[in-house]
């Protein structure tokens, strides 16, 4: 104890003597942590009382002004505190002492806390090590991985979750491997956090076994791996998502359609047009626009089917995803649309008419400016305008005298661009 | 005037505690509350209910204060404690008359500690020249558990204009006063006091002292 405390000492009184006279221009913290911060143009941590505090941190006989003093090197945030506070951490006797100074340590977010807080997850007290490890995710550090990784193997599992939860904080690819194998942890709230950390990451490396935990026998985490896989968007991962579309529970299956959109592989096509089908119409629906994102014209055919669907909320998005496939004529079901009883359709199909451009769709498009509803006339004039058909011309000369003027501007607006 | 109030939970203990400390339940003073010359009796009314409360319950009915001043404390005061209204709004009221600014210096000195603290605490809150001067008045004080609870009701007040008063303080001679003063200063976070603070922290022989000093450091920058 001795030889330590004599080191304590070498490591203050430098800074002491050294920084004492004039105050700090500079935050030192921003420099040491790189330039993630921000500089702040706050007045520096006053040295003498910074080397009070470390004194008093390392040398006073009282415990709780030893704790009193970690926790004021933990407000003032100073990066210069660190060797003191890791000091601390590994030989204070008392308990309360090495917990408050592992919280300063993470509230300072220095990378030179990594080998202070590093050795302390192999401390025998659990609250330690589960505060060690949220130090660790807040200095979020790429060299914090690697202890941070090994905290995944301790026997309390609120510490293997927090320390999946720093991982997916800290987003880098080394942790990859490590949450694999955390995806197949006994605990199903283990893995699902796992499968978060793999989805924030983002790297493509995880797809495969995250593609295996599709199997997985616990709900919440197939949402969440099929969650992760959307947000990776690999090609690699369709044939598991596919699967997924046939999954026992509506939540997955839905989850899936949408990371399939995500990933936007014409390969997921024909298992999404039979999705089109599914008993569930959120699945239905997410399908639908899922196909809509793809834009591949191999899917018009099962998306004009369904604008016949029961459901209202999957015939709107099947007349948007029709809109956004580059077709060259309008399915017929499309047209047949322009006329149905909900407004929100007929909006729809007359926005993704224009879009394709389909020259047999004028005669509708024409009755649609007979339309209660004047969004509808407006997006028609504009989907007729769109259209090079004789007959578009005469319709939007008629559009000039319609009784709103944002119509007739858009009717004139698109008679001047055209003709 | 006994208050052997049941603990039930602390959130239902909190407001029964300041009703019960400082407005005596059975008899409501808000009713009884005036302008002009009835603010010191009030005060006084005020004053005398905390006598003779226990520890525990005087530290709730501190919290419950503080919290109706925006103290940011855990406790909850539901609008059920409606007669505790009459003393928040009196207190706000001092800050334009000052009236009671007397009796509550007087009670920095009662024998009794639930009084002394409430008095501290109430003056603290009180935002008025005269409050802030009855304050550093009793700070030099010749008994050491008023210059106390001056320190505390000068941490309350968080006025720059306590820093030179309070910094002559941190060599009090009582323990109990450094302590509190050290906590004042972290209170009103003034740069001045940095340095005195660090050499109480280094130097001062009592542990609570350094406690406070390196707590006020760590508030101060």
């Amino acid at each position: 104890m001795r030889t330590l405390v004599m080191a304590a000492v070498a490591i203050v009184a430098p800074l002491a003597s050294a920084l004492s006279p004039q105050p700090l221009v500079a935050a030192s913290r921003d420099l040491i942590t790189s330039g993630t911060h921000l500089t702040i143009a706050s007045q520096a941590v006053d040295t003498a009382a910074l080397a009070a505090l470390m004194d008093a941190l390392l040398n006073d006989d009282d415990p709780g002004v030893r704790r009193a003093a970690a926790r004021a090197l933990g407000e003032l945030e100073d990066a210069r505190a660190v060797p003191a506070l890791g000091e601390a951490l590994q030989r204070d006797a008392e308990q309360q002492v090495r917990l408050t100074a592992a919280w300063a340590l993470g509230e300072i977010e220095s990378p030179r806390a990594i080998e202070y807080l590093t050795p302390a997850l192999n401390d025998d007290d659990v609250q330690l090590r589960r505060r060690v490890v949220w130090a660790l995710g807040e200095i979020d550090d790429s060299r914090a991985v690697e202890s941070l990784a090994r905290a995944l193997d301790d026997r309390d599992v609120e510490v293997r979750r927090a320390a999946i939860h720093a991982l997916g904080e800290i987003e880098s690819a080394n942790a990859v491997d490590p949450l694999l194998e955390a995806l197949r942890d006994t605990d199903p709230q283990i893995r699902e956090t796992a499968a978060w950390a793999l989805g924030e990451i983002e790297n493509s490396r995880a797809v495969a076994g995250l593609v295996d935990a599709l199997e997985d026998s616990d709900t919440d985490v197939r949402l969440m791996v099929v969650w992760a896989l959307g947000s990776i968007e690999s090609g690699s991962a369709v044939a598991g998502l596919a699967a997924a579309l046939k999954d026992e529970e509506p939540t997955v299956r839905r989850k899936a359609a949408w990371a399939l959109g995500e990933i936007e592989h014409s390969s997921a096509v024909e298992p999404l047009m039979q999705a089109l089908r599914d008993e569930n119409a959120a699945v239905r629906e997410m399908a639908a626009w899922a196909l809509g994102e793809i834009e591949h014209p191999r899917a018009a055919d099962a998306l004009a089917g369904a604008l016949t669907d029961s459901d209202l909320r999957v015939r709107r998005k099947a007349i948007w995803a029709l809109g956004e496939i580059d077709l060259r004529s309008a399915p017929p079901a499309l047209i047949e649309a322009l006329a149905d009883d909900d407004l929100f359709v007929r909006r729809a199909a007359a926005y993704a008419v224009g879009e394709i451009a389909d020259p047999t769709a004028v005669p509708r498009l024409a009755a649609l400016l007979g339309d209660d509803d004047s969004q509808i006339r407006r997006i028609a004039v504009n989907a007729l305008a769109e259209i090079h058909d004789p007959g578009a011309y005469e319709v939007l000369v008629a559009a000039l005298k319609d009784e709103d003027p944002v119509v007739r501007r858009a009717a004139a607006r698109a008679l001047g661009r055209r003709y | 005037m006994r208050r052997d109030l049941v603990w039930v939970t602390l959130a239902v203990a909190a407001p029964a505690a300041l009703s019960a400390v400082l407005l005596g339940g059975a008899t409501p003073l808000g009713a009884q509350t005036g302008r002009g010359g009835a603010d010191a009796d009030f005060a006084a009314r005020v004053i005398e209910q905390a006598r003779g409360t226990n520890e525990f319950m005087c530290e709730l009915a501190l919290r419950s204060i503080d919290n109706r001043f925006g103290g940011g404390y855990w406790i909850h005061v539901p609008d059920a404690a409606i007669e505790q209204r009459d003393l928040i709004e009196w207190v706000t009221d001092q800050t334009e008359s000052a009236e009671a600014v007397p009796v509550l210096s007087d009670a920095l000195s009662d024998r009794d500690l639930c009084v002394r603290r409430v008095a501290a605490r109430l003056l603290g809150h009180v935002k008025h020249p005269r409050a802030l001067e009855a304050l550093l008045d009793r700070l030099r004080s010749g008994d050491a558990e008023t210059r106390q609870m001056a320190a505390i009701g000068l941490g309350h007040q968080d006025d720059r204009n306590a820093v030179e008063a309070l910094l002559r303080a941190l060599t009090d001679r009582a323990a109990t006063v450094r302590a509190a003063v050290a906590w004042a200063l972290g209170e009103i976070e003034d740069r001045r006091a940095i340095a005195a603070l660090t050499r109480a922290l280094k130097e001062d022989p009592d542990p609570t002292v350094r406690r406070q000093a390196a707590r006020a450091l760590g508030e101060i920058y």
